[in-house]
């Protein structure tokens, strides 16, 4: 990562929220990130492979 | 009648295809089964500028290809479901080399402006799929051979059916190649999302039971996490619901979802900007394809805000 790079990631409010939400996702419980993929069928190409 | 069964309808009248009953039968069974990204092509020829009708020879080409793939994944696989357990892995196989040459055949019978680009862009497809396969069941347990089995297995698919549709609608070859490079990444992003879901699944997926690789129980083999020992033991024990459950539980909790989230994202923010610098007539399908891609991601997000 080049410090042009760095310096932007830093920078951006959304990239720290981002990281906030992605920590927050390994406390959750398993029946949350389960109920995400009932509902929405957590898109896939299923039988397509 | 939805491109799609116009597209069927216009394989059936093939006198190839009435003259063999094995691939009628196949394709008769495929009308009320569109392949997934069916609509590739026809995304990617409205974007281009031209009516959807335009799609019709590239979405036939490509319903060819998906069942062929299907065909020779089953036998590969070994998938019970699988069309060789009724008729032999031997004709399965020979209908899937069917398939191809009658998907090759209504990009020639039906051609575009560019007709080599075109029967380029399918047997390249073809070609780099059928390595993609051989590379998979070689079960290669490693970050490198993940990404590398899903670049060539998963990505041509999607790569071959944008660019036909473009092609077909008229794109020039420099956007033809934008379209395809927008395709091999989306590729990624299914395969990504095929994975989790596939995961998570309740009882153990086939995944779990066969000792592939997808990229979460990958994440949670490799990555050295304080449960890492405790999830290789129970890998085997998946068949219980308990320790399914558990094993779950440590994807979760070892950021094994959050590796493979954070995945979709990055791929989501530079297929956005691929998207941003492509100059289309109509890139709205394309962006209705996006949105619905990261749609369960947004909505995971959301869904864990409120926790500590």
């Amino acid at each position: 990562m080049s410090m042009q790079a760095f310096y932007t990631n830093i920078s951006a409010n959304t990239v720290a929220e981002q990281l906030q939400s992605l920590l927050r996702i390994t406390k959750a419980s398993l029946e949350q990130v389960q109920a995400v993929r009932s509902e929405l069928a957590w898109d896939s190409w299923g039988e397509a492979k | 009648m939805t491109i799609y069964h116009a597209a069927v309808e216009l394989l059936l009248q093939q006198p190839q295809v009435s003259d063999w009953p094995l691939l009628q039968s196949a394709l008769r069974q495929a009308t009320g089964k569109p392949p997934v990204a069916w609509d590739f092509p026809i995304a990617g020829c409205v974007a281009a500028g031209a009516e959807e009708q335009q799609a019709i020879p590239p979405v036939a080409a490509i319903t060819c290809a998906h069942m062929a793939i299907l065909l020779i994944d089953d036998i590969l696989d070994e998938d019970p479901r699988g069309k060789h357990n009724e008729v032999g892995a031997g004709r399965a196989a020979n209908l899937a080399a069917g398939l191809y040459s009658l998907g090759q055949h209504m990009l020639d019978a039906y051609p575009c402006a560019h007709p080599g680009l075109a029967a380029a862009a399918l047997s390249q497809m073809m070609g780099n799929t059928a390595y993609g396969q051989d590379l998979d069941v070689q079960n290669d347990h490693s970050e490198e051979g993940y990404w590398a089995v899903a670049r060539a297995k998963s990505s041509p698919y999607f790569a071959a059916a944008l660019t036909l549709g473009g092609l077909y609608g008229g794109a020039s070859q420099p956007l033809a190649e934008q379209l395809r490079q927008f395709g091999a990444l989306f590729g990624e992003v299914m395969q990504i999302h095929d994975d989790l879901n596939d995961c998570l699944a309740v009882p153990a997926n086939v995944d779990w039971l066969q000792g592939r690789a997808p990229l979460p129980l990958l994440f949670a083999e490799l990555v050295p996490h304080p449960q890492r020992e405790r999830f290789v033991a129970l890998r085997s024990q998946v068949q219980q619901p308990d320790a399914l459950r558990e094993a779950q539980r440590i994807l979760v909790s070892s950021g094994a979802i959050s590796y493979c989230v954070n995945e979709l994202v990055l791929r989501h923010q530079r297929l956005q900007s691929m998207l941003d610098e492509m100059q289309l007539v109509e890139p709205g399908l394309l962006q209705q394809i996006l949105d619905h891609a990261i749609a369960p991601i947004e909505q995971l997000f959301a869904s864990v805000q409120g926790n500590p």
